[in-house]
């Protein structure tokens, strides 16, 4: 309401300014044109007079105010004095100049300036007929009681005059012989000096509006401008803050990042290092920020310094792909700062350099970590699988070896019962033996240990061989194993044999175990070019898998309920071990199953590039 | 005795070393138990043995220092020295095998028999 309110203010300053302008205006122009009004006919009285005291007033006593006055020798001198009067008062706008005297309610003609053969001569005697009042009375008040005056502006025939009327006065004889009459073409010159007269109040009126409304006009918009720099300006301050805010953010998020953060551009210039970096690199930040990495740091692999070109970072420039180097990568760095050799681990991800002022220009950014740590890490974790497998495994050595002795050298004096117990303890260590070194193979795949060579395989001899370990059961059973024969390249993968060999076996006994008798078990291999990988299926029509444990079944030690009652001494491992292998080397696994109809399990191997 | 051939078995678990001073002997082989690395080293020079059964696991020297310095001898450089371990890590293996180990077999994984006939093979 109250902006409402102070908007309206505005405007109606704005008229009053305009009103006070116009007021003030005009009654300067009224003034200005009075006073010029007043002067000019302070003028005409003053030149009437002037004029009417040139005239011989004692020379008009003889005139008779007609045509004898012709003759009349003070006629014409007074005619000639008029006539030389009219020619001097032209350029002051006087027409006519004459003098006339009033006769009864007339104004007759005494002396006229005008010659004798112009149109506008009148005769003495001459009524002045078209005389209008304000003429007749001004030239009665003349003749009567000898005042000056000057009428109204009046039109006749000839025009629109004002005229002066003097009274020509013998003063000798104290007696008033005629009335002198100079007559103002009053549009021409009258009005015209009046109009000058104006002009100038009435423009500086109009120039002090036009000033007036500019200036008001421009001040409310320079408050509208300063309002709004204000606003931009708060704005501009608030977002100032923002960005200080959030650049403090990110500089105490880099500083207390507890790894090495190096940015650098694409010539390896340096734009940024965090505390950690410079504590790992040796530098203070401004000895190095700026420089080249490669001058200040060089990446030493198994004990060989590496060229500039084989650095990780060329990797991820070129790629545009982050690039990260491990334990097994075996990466140092060294500086002239530092006596010895640091092993770090590096993750090198591709900086679109918009941040640093070179748009489209790639950087770098650097975490270097300290590979020590994982080292000692690395260290425990093989100390703990040794350790363990060794602890669990000593007391099985003397438990096997005792029962296995006991059975070969008591098998005369030992009753049946006690025969089939000490084989009982005997197959129970073996089976505990398998589960430790499958838990310890578990173990170690996952965390990264198993890194044995990779070599082509031919995939399809492996198959057979691993069939020939299952030829036995698989008699009992009377199962066929099936498989159409297609001969895989051997180039086209690269993989550990051992384990490749782990997880076909692994497959194909559960295969075996859990198919029913007479049954045939088939195994396929092939190639997926699309999704460039190899395929082996395995399938049986045994037992299948309940729904209630599909989602189980990779998990350790998870045994559906249906496959323990078919066997009752599965280790549970089996598929959770298939699972680390092949996942390990970048493949996938899965099943497509129905209860009591069987099992068919898939594996990937990523075909090799090129 | 069928041959007097002697095997030194370097084991610091004392009823895994009886089981196999028993096996050994039942073989017809002469056995001697050593507890630890440096006595087994003494043993070594003292004895002469023909065949090692090497435990890696062992006090004061472990059996990765006793190979090392074993086949740093020249008079030991060629006679079978068996790792018999229940480290089964493939860089203990591929460690045992680089210092000079002839054979690396994890303990449990053998019957006591099955060593006793490798140790027959090697004694041949």
């Amino acid at each position: 309401m109250l902006k409402h309110f102070a908007k309206v203010n505005k405007y109606l300053y704005f008229l009053l300014g305009i009103v006070i302008i116009f007021s003030v205006g005009i009654v300067y122009t009224t003034k200005v044109t009075k006073d010029e009004e007043a002067k000019i006919r302070k003028e005409m009285l003053a030149l009437t007079q002037t004029y009417a005291n040139v005239l011989d007033a004692g020379k008009f006593a003889s005139l008779q105010q007609n045509l004898t006055d012709k003759e009349n020798p003070d006629y014409k001198i007074i005619k000639d004095k008029l006539i030389s009067i009219a020619d001097s008062s032209k350029t002051l706008g006087i027409k006519w100049i004459y003098t006339i005297i009033p006769k009864d309610d007339q104004i007759v003609f005494s002396v006229d300036s005008i010659l004798v053969d112009s149109p506008e001569y009148s005769d003495p005697g001459d009524v002045y007929v078209d005389a209008n009042p304000s003429f007749i009375n001004a030239v009665k008040k003349a003749w009567e009681i000898r005042i000056s005056s000057i009428t109204e502006p009046y039109t006749d025939k000839w025009g629109t005059f004002i005229s002066t009327i003097v009274p020509i006065v013998d003063k000798e004889n104290n007696i008033t012989t005629s009335v002198l009459a100079s007559d103002m073409d009053y549009k021409l010159f009258y009005q015209g000096r009046i109009d000058n007269a104006r002009r100038l109040p009435a423009m500086v009126t109009i120039l002090l509006l036009v000033s007036f409304s500019y200036l008001f006009f421009y001040i409310i918009s320079i408050k509208k401008d300063r309002q709004r720099i204000l606003a931009l300006t708060s704005d501009i301050a608030k977002s100032k803050n923002n960005i200080l805010d959030d650049d403090l953010r990110m500089k105490t998020i880099i500083s207390s990042i507890g790894e090495g953060l190096i940015i650098i551009d694409r010539k390896y210039r340096i734009k940024l290092l965090n505390p950690k970096a410079t504590e790992l690199l040796g530098y203070k930040k401004n000895e190095i920020l700026g420089k080249d990495l490669r001058d200040v740091v060089k990446i030493i692999k198994n004990k060989t310094e590496l060229s500039f070109n084989e650095w990780p970072t060329e990797k991820t420039f070129i790629t545009k792909q982050i690039t990260t180097t491990s334990l097994e990568d075996d990466l140092s760095i060294a500086t002239d700062k530092q006596k010895n050799y640091l092993a770090v681990t590096l993750s090198i991800a591709p900086l679109n350099n918009n941040l640093m002022g070179d748009p489209g220009e790639m950087g770098l950014v650097i975490v270097v970590r300290d590979a020590n740590k994982d080292r000692e890490l690395d260290r425990v974790k093989s100390g703990f699988i040794s350790i363990a497998s060794h602890q669990l495994r000593a007391p099985l050595t003397s438990v096997r070896w005792s029962s296995e002795i006991l059975l070969s050298e008591n098998s005369e004096t030992l009753s049946k019962n006690q025969i089939d117990l000490l084989k009982e303890i005997n197959d129970g260590i073996k089976r505990l033996c398998r589960i430790i070194n499958i838990l310890l193979d578990i173990s170690r795949i996952e965390n990264g240990k198993i890194v044995r060579e990779k070599k082509p395989i031919n995939l399809t001899t492996m198959t057979e061989e691993v069939l020939k370990e299952f030829s036995l059961v698989m008699g009992k059973k009377n199962l066929v194993f099936s498989s159409p024969s297609l001969q895989i390249n051997p180039d086209l993968v690269r993989l550990d044999p051992i384990l490749i060999k782990q997880v076909i076996f692994n497959l194909l006994a559960n295969a075996v175990s859990y198919s029913n008798n007479n049954t045939t078990i088939e195994g396929q291999w092939a190639v997926d070019k699309e999704k460039n990988e190899v395929i082996y299926s395995i399938k049986d029509s045994g037992i299948g898998i309940p729904i209630a444990s599909q989602s189980r079944i990779f998990s350790k030690f998870f045994r559906a309920n249906n496959a323990m009652l078919k066997v009752s001494d599965g280790t549970g491992l089996s598929l959770a071990f298939v699972k680390d292998i092949v996942l390990s080397w970048g493949g996938r696994v899965w099943f497509e199953t129905k209860e009591g109809e069987g099992s068919t399990f898939f594996f990937t191997i990523p075909i090799l590039e090129n | 005795m069928e041959n007097s051939k002697k095997v030194l078995i370097v084991e610091d678990d004392i009823h895994v070393s009886k089981v196999f001073q028993v096996q050994v002997e039942k073989a017809g082989f002469v056995a001697i138990v050593s507890e630890d690395g440096e006595e087994a080293l003494r043993v070594l020079e003292a004895e002469k043995p023909d065949l090692v059964i090497l435990d890696l696991m062992i006090p004061k020297k472990d059996g990765f220092e006793v190979l090392e310095e074993a086949r740093k001898m020249p008079e030991f450089q060629k006679i079978p020295i068996v790792v018999i371990s229940n480290l089964g890590q493939d860089t203990d293996k591929a460690r045992a095998l680089g210092l000079g180990a002839t054979e690396y077999l994890v303990k449990v994984d053998f019957s006591i028999q099955e060593i006793i006939n490798k140790i027959k093979d090697y004694l041949k």
